[in-house]
């Protein structure tokens, strides 16, 4: 529904002049926010830039708002972004101001940007908050309440020390220029910085225990894999060993990747880690770490044993062999047919162009896969209907799910690197209306972090335990929802929902009504309906 | 981003497949080639193939331009020349080699599995299995035609190619048909270890751990002595949660391989799960600088497949596989940076010392003197040659090979210090 949603005319501009600059490779996210808070997710995307002197700048960011009838309009201007200029990656949207409305980072290949969201107006703030300094090579970024005090901290990963001065002459054939590889140069270890709670920032690398680590990150997630009511970071690097940050239980963390089993495959080799997700995928309560790596790399899915350590289980999943060639950059876990357990969408595009000359078995663009969660510890990868989005070849890059329709199923971006941008509508609900439920639940921190980044869900329904976790970060560059989906299958109630707060509190709610948004305020004890969409109309059948 | 190939530890094997049906069969279909009368033709051809064996390239390389010049429009001498054309990388001029010899003699065996491998060592997959089943049928043929003594079919033969086969349709992400070549492999030879290795990852990658350690075992119980085997089976056991036989089995490859990251970091894992976590944390410790010792051979492997013509290059990559343990990598580059600078005595010195690295001293002993006989002034041989005399307990050898250490280098402090060591006569 790309086009008819009025998302057609967007591009991502990499810039790529004949210089084979390593940054044009990457691509860039994109995701849903309620930029202007009327109920109704907005798309914003990374639009990358033009190199000084090649070509006329373009924003670095576009904002399309949802019209609450399947139409987006081109609001850039409107939202004060038509004249920020930089080359961006990534996006994490949180309140950080704990002010009522979603405020965006970006991540940039020069000093970052905090863009403070004052009644849907964008201004950039990333100095004054003490987060654009230094300038370098950042990517993935995650907000997350690291210490519980409320306010939202920051982690920023960052990738190598290229700028055009420092780029590198690589070649795969020994006379024509190439771009370089993250082999051929340093990580830039990523930084975490404390929020104050006055809208500035202090870096806390090494006093918090981020020190020392590789870079080369181009993903990040939040989970809490020890259930110590406490978020842990798991790190995605490009070529060097994965991070996994345990978090003491102060808002300080422990390194502890390689002994948890998360670093290396398992063979003990570093991957190219692209886009990370987290989540609980049955009902163990343990969750499983998604990494999206390199062709000839398949997906790891690190799934928590207990006693502080994962296992990739990607090839006893059935993951492992179909995404063994494919480029998995953007990937999520989301309950793609609301059957009540979560599934795994995995956004796939090479970085070489001509890889295809190179390797018979490779091609640059590469159809998305959805693999689906049979309840069993496996997955089988969704038979594609001829025609459909997933026989699309992409180039991709980001992706992001959020219920831009509000009819309760979760639809779904993708970015292309130097391509345009795919919005696909989730047909599950409309199609199968009445034969599976849904239960979607908002929280509303009080009287601080209004996002409620940390806070754990848990629902039983029809005798099926689900969590959810509240959390920016995660898949590639993007930002998803933060909105909590159940899928509930035949079930049309949930017996019981708890909501684990993060500052240790618990509400229970029992026969919550299915096929119902509701809105939890942190305090209020009661879930509240949210309102209900003012207006739809038909849109173009895509996803199922 | 593009990384070591996942063939890994495997992509050896495959190169010691070209060997094997490269060399030990380097025989005519039924049409006899020109110069196969020629007496002096078989002589050079199998002096030809024994430099092959030797890794002497350059030779390989000058003996082929004599057959062509004695016997012109044989298929042996460009077939001999695309092996070490793969070799040294330039695939381009290999296929070239491999398919003139095809020309030649359209049956010539081992030409198109040769001319498959090396599209296969390019990742140009569907070619090399267009030309590993042209092999295929060729043998099949060849078996068929009841051939004349001397021109049987290697039984080894068919399962190579089956299993290689195997190898391309994996890494073309064909599963079935993969399994289906392993399968046939293993019909033919049920003891044939590079096909049970093979579909061990296969069932390892499909997710049927019990069924690939069966086959990972079956392939360590051919070759006992093949550290890979053994790591495979080690991980397989700690996969399946058999903790102590796989720490058992991994401590043995970390030990005959310390540089192993793969053995090194799962019995890392598996002494952490046993409860010896200082001796588990001290090994996880470990891995990440076998990785970049990895990174750097990396770096050095796509330097020499940018510029397979520069003998520095390969010398450099020869040192990172030494440092991490790759001895067969090491000689293999060790050997193309001596077929690209033949006079290069430094190279020999550096090939007699990795033999005597791997613990091979009848091959360093002769590699050495070999080196002597051109230089008798090179001092570091007369060194390494007088440390193999005293490690094989004749003392009389390495004193003499020491003093001419300090004939050619007075000041040489370690043939000093090695020589008043040794009991007096």
């Amino acid at each position: 529904m790309t086009a008819e949603a009025g998302l057609a005319d967007f591009r991502h501009e990499t810039g790529a002049f004949g210089r084979k600059w390593m940054p044009e490779t990457l691509g860039a996210g994109g995701g849903f926010v309620d930029v202007d808070g009327d109920g109704w997710l907005d798309v914003l995307l990374v639009a990358g830039a033009t190199w000084p002197g090649h070509g006329a700048p373009v924003p670095a960011l576009e904002l399309y708002r949802n019209d609450g009838d399947g139409t987006f309009t081109r609001a850039t201007e409107q939202a004060g972004l038509d004249r920020l200029a930089a080359y961006g990656f990534g996006i994490a949207a949180a309140d950080y101001d704990n002010d009522g409305d979603q405020d965006v980072f970006l991540t940039t290949l020069g000093e970052n940007r905090l863009l403070r969201n004052d009644g849907g107006v964008f201004t950039d703030v990333g100095r004054e908050a003490g987060l654009a300094d230094p300038a370098e090579w950042s990517t993935a970024a995650l907000f997350f309440d690291a210490d519980h005090d409320g306010w939202p901290d920051l982690y920023v990963g960052n990738y190598v020390p290229w700028t055009p001065e420092t780029d590198k002459w690589c070649t795969s054939d020994g006379t024509t220029k190439d771009y370089c590889t993250p082999h051929q140069y340093e990580g830039t270890p990523g930084r975490f910085y404390r929020n104050n709670g006055d809208g500035t920032f202090t870096e806390r690398t090494r006093e918090a225990g981020f020190g020392g680590s590789p870079g080369k990150t181009l993903g990040v997630a939040a989970l809490d894999y020890d259930g110590n009511g406490w978020t842990d970071v798991f790190v995605a690097n490009d070529t060097e060993r994965n991070l996994l940050y345990r978090n003491n239980g102060d808002g300080t963390f422990r390194e502890v990747g390689v002994a948890a089993g998360v670093a290396f495959n398992e063979n003990g080799r570093a991957r190219a880690g692209m886009g990370v997700d987290a989540a609980v995928l049955d009902e163990s309560g343990r969750p499983a770490i998604a990494v999206g790596n390199f062709s000839e790399e398949m997906v790891g899915l690190f799934r928590y044993m207990g006693h502080g350590l994962f296992r990739d289980q990607a090839p006893a999943a059935r993951i492992g062999m179909p995404s063994f060639l494919s480029l998995t950059f953007g990937l999520f876990f989301f309950d793609a047919d609301l059957d009540a357990d979560l599934d795994l969408l995995l956004t796939n595009g090479h970085i070489i162009e001509h890889v295809e000359r190179m390797q018979a078995s490779i091609t640059y663009r590469q159809p998305p896969q959805l693999f689906l969660n049979q309840g069993d510890g496996t997955f089988d990868l969704a038979a594609n209907i001829e025609g459909g989005v997933f026989e699309r070849k992409l180039v991709g890059r980001g992706a992001a799910y959020g219920d831009i329709d509000r009819d309760g199923d979760l639809d779904v971006l993708i970015t292309e690197n130097g391509g345009p941008v795919h919005l696909w509508r989730n047909e599950v609900l409309p199609r199968r209306q009445g034969d599976v439920h849904v239960l979607r639940v908002h929280l509303e921190g009080a009287p601080r972090n209004r996002d409620a980044l940390g806070a754990r869900l848990v629902a039983v329904a029809g005798g099926r335990r689900q969590e959810w976790f509240v959390r920016t970060g995660s898949s590639y560059l993007s930002q998803s929802e933060k909105t909590a989906t159940f899928g509930l299958g035949a079930a049309t109630r949930v017996d019981t929902l708890r909501v684990y707060w993060p500052d240790g509190r618990m509400e229970v709610f029992e026969n919550v009504l299915a096929d119902q948004e509701w809105r939890l305020v942190q305090g209020r004890g009661r879930l509240e309906p949210m309102p209900r969409p003012r207006s739809t109309r038909p849109m173009a059948a895509t996803m199922e | 981003m593009v990384r070591m190939q996942r063939i890994g530890g495997w992509c050896l094997l495959g190169a010691l497949c070209i060997g094997m049906l490269g060399v030990l069969g380097c025989r005519n279909g039924p049409a006899r080639p020109p110069g196969a009368d020629d007496p002096q033709v078989a002589e050079l051809v199998q002096r030809m193939q024994a430099a092959y064996d030797q890794g002497d390239w350059g030779t390989v390389l000058a003996l082929a331009d004599s057959v062509e010049a004695r016997a012109p429009g044989g298929p042996d001498a460009p077939f001999m020349r695309g092996l070490v054309l793969t070799r040294l990388k330039r695939y381009d001029a290999a296929r070239a080699a491999y398919e003139q010899a095809l020309e030649r003699d359209p049956s010539y065996r081992k030409a198109w599995y040769n001319l498959g491998h090396n599209a296969f060592l390019q990742r140009q997959y569907r070619q090399a299995l267009v030309a590993y089943r042209n092999e295929r049928a060729l043998i099949e043929r060849a078996a068929r035609a009841r051939p004349a003594p001397g021109e049987e079919v290697d039984p080894q033969a068919l399962p190579a190619v089956l299993a290689q086969i195997g190898r391309t349709y994996a890494l073309l992400g064909v599963q079935d048909s993969a399994r289906m070549a392993y399968e046939d492999a293993l019909a033919l030879d049920s003891t044939y270890a590079v096909a049970h290795a093979w579909l061990a990852e296969l069932l390892e990658d499909q997710g049927h751990l019990e069924q690939a350690l069966h086959h990972a075992q079956r392939a360590l119980e051919a070759h006992p002595e093949e550290v890979e085997y053994a790591y495979r089976v080690g991980f397989l056991l700690f996969q399946a949660g058999r903790v102590q036989e796989a720490a058992l089995l991994l401590s043995a490859v970390v030990q005959r391989w310390p540089g192993h990251e793969g053995a090194t970091y799962n019995l890392g894992r598996a002494l952490m799960a046993l409860g010896r976590e200082q001796e588990g944390q001290a090994l996880l410790d470990r891995v990440e600088t076998i990785q970049r010792l990895q990174e750097q051979a990396l770096m050095a492997q796509r330097a020499v497949e940018v510029h397979p013509d520069d003998p520095e290059r390969w010398l450099e990559l020869a040192r990172m596989m030494l440092r991490s343990g790759y001895y067969d990598r090491a000689e293999e580059a060790f050997t193309a940076a001596l077929a690209l600078k033949p006079d290069d005595l430094a190279l020999h010195n550096d090939l007699a010392n990795l033999a005597l690295v791997r613990g091979d001293t009848a091959l360093a002993l002769q590699r050495f003197q070999t080196l002597l006989r051109r230089d008798s002034t090179f001092a570091d041989a007369w060194l390494n040659l007088g440390i193999i005399y005293a490690m094989t307990g004749q003392p009389r050898q390495a004193r003499r090979a020491w003093e001419h250490v300090l004939k050619y280098r007075p000041d040489d402090p370690d043939a000093a210090a090695y020589l008043a060591r040794l009991p007096q006569p």
